[in-house]
């Protein structure tokens, strides 16, 4: 069985590591410089006006004295406020550079303090530390702050930016989202996961990632009513293979527990998945998942516990769901980033975020309200859009292409209660014709998650 | 004025030793000299003891019949007396008569081996007790000193009017003098009520911190500690506590004024929390207490030549009238000088920590200034500058707030004097004058 590539490990991770250099010395003596840098944490999920404290000890572990520079760069929302904080002050914000002389043996304390304020969004306050003596032992951490609010947290566990077009998709497809990258940022806890109705944990292939902490903390989201949707070539068999370097005996219980999932083995040259008939996500799709080449190697799954929703060209479960009391999970053995087009990443995710957040529910039938369909559909030159509304609001119902651009507003304002029909021509907002191909339908009803539906204008 | 009426003699005698008890208490001397003896014995332990031949002291009064004490200790006897064997070396010598006074109250005598000395003591019963806060201010009568430092009887005056004042380094006697009146047989009485030492000088400590800020607590407790410390009375030194807005940028504190406590830390361009400020300049130690502690009490000794006193209404409602007096204790030119005018709030408990830095109780916390402080310009002596503000008090109660008052030189930061309401009794000039 070919096991799957392996990717480097990230500077990051390797925060706490001690790295050492030997310098010029006496004849007879070596002077050695190094440090260790001891971080806590490196990432929260906070409310707004609510300061996280990363605490960080350098430590000079070398024999000579060193000076070290801590510098500070802050990627924030304008209105955040991130500082540093030594053993005996805090300095403001316009301070972004310290130095410091430290002894042999002693340990230099650094806090490192982030704020958001006013606007929820992700912030990173990037510190370096640099020694004089020996500038080959500079190291640089990423301390990263997520406020609560939006609807999707997306956890990218991959490559650092492999997630990203995940994020796109979802921010796309009308729902709030924000991304925080595992690598950088460190784990999260269950209580910080809670702060978010869904979780995209998206990304395999990297060491120290989703072990036994992450599993329990996402085992302890779900339990508490989490929507999870784990995604990743790799992810499953990654833990379970036996043949992996990063096999975890306990992991397996842990996908048929939570997830409803079982490992069955690579899927050879997997690049299309398709939705089971009757799947209230999936059903009628055909996608292609070889886009932004994360999916060189998915999992064959199997459904323990969990019903299959997506499957492979050759038929083999791509993907399981599992729908629990209180909770839905699903499983998918390839990445979201490999959706391709665009356009199907967003309609995939939206329709699978609905089933996650409960607006479909599991036997496919829309909830009230929300009832979205075409007919005819495909359609040439003409097409008729139905939805209900449960009671007089206000919404949007407008089309986009599949890489994301609005091509037509349809409606845009206040609505009664009851069954709407609106038609759609096929034209663009300046009425001219579109080409054939896939459109999506996107309904944005007020206080309700975005519905979407897929439209066919036939050449 | 003086009242020195010791008349004692000493001479040489030859070799002797004389355990002999003279006087009405003489059984009372054996044990005596065995103390004296034994204290000897005891100090020389452990090494070679020091050869000397004893001393002989005779205590006289007059009244005779005061008790005799050596050293702090009664010895039992009663003047006069006559102790024998006592060790040629300095003793202190007090006798104590119910109703009648000493002066001086005591004497230090240098005891030679064999020597025979005698201290007469004269005890009055007509005389004048000063007590002062601090202790340790020298006692003038008439405008002489007395020799006599407080708490103190100034004994053997002649009954009538006499002219009270007090001297003490860096503080100021209020009134400048006190009219007392001696009568014959009585000691009358001067407290700190009728005469009031006020400190020349007040300094100000300013100190900057932040609920996140994990040192502030411990500089807060130091400001806390320092001002409470025997001799940093509120007109000594007084503390005021304003927020910056970091690493918290949503401190409650400097929310409840983010204008006024953003203007006052970049006033001075704070560049650290905690950051303690005293008199305009920045402390290097603010975690260290005694450090704080030691620069404040460095600059009592340079007198302004002028003071601040603050009255201020509280009670008057959600506008807290203010009356600030600089009394002019000389000329003084305070031109390129303002009147910083503010309100703290003694106490804030909070009941948790709104921060992370695990403080929950609060300090002198800014509140409330003078939107624009008022330039000053020369002053005259005698010609006191009242300037009547008023301040917002907030949700502050009326029994938890003070008013302080300071003046600051522009163009070095310098803060030249300070008061606050919290100073028991202002001292107004024709208070200063005042002869009572």
């Amino acid at each position: 069985m070919p096991r799957r590539r392996r990717m480097s490990i990230p500077a990051a991770v390797a925060a706490a590591a001690t790295v050492t250099a030997l310098l010029g010395a006496p004849p007879g003596a070596l002077a050695l410089t190094s440090f260790a840098w001891e971080i806590a944490d490196r990432g929260a999920v906070t409310a707004l006006d609510v300061t996280s404290t990363f605490h960080t000890e350098i430590i000079n572990t070398g024999t000579v004295s060193d000076t070290y520079t801590v510098s500070l760069v802050a990627d924030l929302p304008t209105t955040w406020l991130t500082t540093m904080c030594d053993v005996s002050l805090c300095y403001p914000p316009f301070i972004t550079t310290l130095q410091y002389t430290v002894a042999p043996g002693d340990t230099l304390y650094i806090g490192v303090n982030l704020t958001p304020m006013l606007e929820m969004g992700a912030g990173t306050s990037t510190v370096t530390v640099a020694s004089l003596v020996a500038p080959a032992l500079d190291r640089t951490t990423v301390f990263t702050v997520l406020t609560a609010g939006p609807q999707v947290l997306v956890v990218g566990a991959g490559a650092t930016g492999q997630a990203q077009p995940v994020v796109d998709a979802v921010t796309a497809g009308g729902r709030t989202c924000v991304l925080w990258d595992r690598q950088v940022a460190g784990r999260l806890a269950a209580a910080e996961l809670g702060n978010f109705p869904a979780v995209i944990w998206d990304g395999a292939d990297e060491p120290d990632v989703l072990d036994a902490i992450d599993r329990a903390a996402l085992a302890a989201y779900v339990a508490g009513g989490g929507r999870l949707l784990a995604a990743g070539a790799d992810l499953v068999g990654g833990l379970v293979d036996p043949s992996s370097p990063f096999h975890d005996p306990e992991a397996a219980g842990w996908f048929a527990t939570v997830l409803g999932t079982a490992w069955v083995g690579p899927a050879a040259a997997a690049t299309e998945v398709s939705g089971l008939p009757g799947d209230p996500i999936a059903a009628g799709l055909v996608l292609a998942i070889d886009g932004n080449g994360v999916n060189a190697a998915p999992d064959v799954l199997a459904a323990q516990g969990g019903v299959p929703c997506l499957a492979f060209a050759g038929g083999q479960t791509a993907g399981v769901r599992r729908q629990a009391a209180d909770s839905r999970t699903l499983c998918l053995g390839f990445g979201c980033a490999g959706f391709d087009p665009a356009g199907d990443r967003e309609l995939f995710l939206g329709a699978a975020l609905d089933w996650l957040l409960g607006n479909v529910t599991a036997t496919g039938v829309p909830a009230a309200g929300r009832r979205l369909s075409a007919a005819p559909n495909p359609f040439n030159p003409r097409t008729r859009i139905s939805f209900e509304t449960r009671s007089r609001t206000a919404g949007s119902l407008a089309v986009f292409d599949l890489r994301g651009r609005r091509v037509r507003t349809l409606f845009d304002g206040a609505l009664g209660a009851g069954a709407i029909e609106i038609d759609w021509d096929g034209r663009d907002d300046n009425g001219r014709p579109l080409p054939g191909g896939t459109y999506v339908a996107h309904l944005a009803l007020a206080g309700e998650p975005a519905a979407k539906l897929k439209l066919t204008l036939a050449q | 004025m003086s009242h020195r009426l010791l008349d004692w003699t000493r001479s040489r005698v030859p070799r002797q030793l004389d355990l002999r008890a003279p006087g009405r208490r003489a059984p009372a001397l054996a044990p005596v000299s065995a103390i004296v003896a034994l204290a000897t014995l005891a100090a020389g332990c452990g090494r070679v003891a020091p050869h000397y031949e004893p001393a002989t002291l005779t205590v006289t009064s007059t009244p005779p019949g005061a008790a005799v004490h050596l050293d702090g200790r009664d010895t039992g006897l009663l003047t006069p007396a006559t102790l024998a064997g006592v060790t040629p070396v300095r003793h202190l010598v007090r006798v104590d008569l119910a109703e009648w006074h000493a002066d001086p109250d005591s004497v230090a005598i240098d005891l030679s081996p064999l020597e025979t000395a005698t201290v007469d003591f004269q005890l009055f019963q007509t005389g004048l007790r000063v007590t002062s806060e601090p202790a340790g201010a020298r006692i003038l009568v008439g405008g002489d000193d007395t020799g006599k430092v407080t708490p103190a009887v100034v004994a053997g005056l002649s009954p009538g009017t006499h002219h009270v004042s007090l001297t003490l380094d860096t503080w100021l006697c209020v009134p400048a003098s006190l009219a007392v009146e001696v009568e014959e047989g009585l000691i009358a009485e001067v407290t700190t009520a009728d005469l009031r030492l006020r400190s020349r000088r007040t300094v100000l400590l300013e100190s900057f911190g932040n609920v996140n800020c994990p040192t502030c607590p411990q500089a807060a407790a130091n400001l806390v500690a320092v001002t409470g410390r025997e001799g940093f009375g509120p007109d000594r030194a007084l503390f005021l506590e304003f927020s910056v807005n970091w690493p918290s940028p949503v401190d409650p504190f400097y929310l409840a004024n983010p204008t006024e406590n953003a203007d006052r830390f970049m006033h001075y361009f704070v560049v650290g929390a905690p950051a303690i400020y005293v008199n305009g300049r920045l402390q290097t130690y603010p975690l260290v207490a005694d450090s704080t502690a030691a620069d404040a009490a460095g600059r009592w000794a340079t007198d302004p030549g002028f003071l601040v006193d603050v009255e201020a209404d509280l009670a008057a409602g959600a506008s807290v009238p203010v009356t600030v007096t600089l009394t002019p204790l000389a000329d003084v030119d305070l031109t390129g000088c303002v009147l910083y005018v503010a309100l703290y709030e003694n106490e804030v408990d909070l009941g948790a920590p709104p921060g992370n830095n695990g403080q929950s109780v609060f300090h002198h916390m800014f509140r409330d200034r003078v939107d624009v402080p008022p330039a000053l310009g020369a002053l005259s002596a005698g010609q006191p500058d009242v300037r009547v503000v008023s301040l917002n008090r907030g949700t502050v109660s009326p029994g938890n707030g003070t008013v302080v008052a300071f003046v600051q030189r522009a163009a070095d930061r310098v803060v030249l004097q300070a008061g606050s309401s919290a100073c028991p009794v202002p001292v107004t000039a024709a208070r200063l004058a005042e002869d009572r």
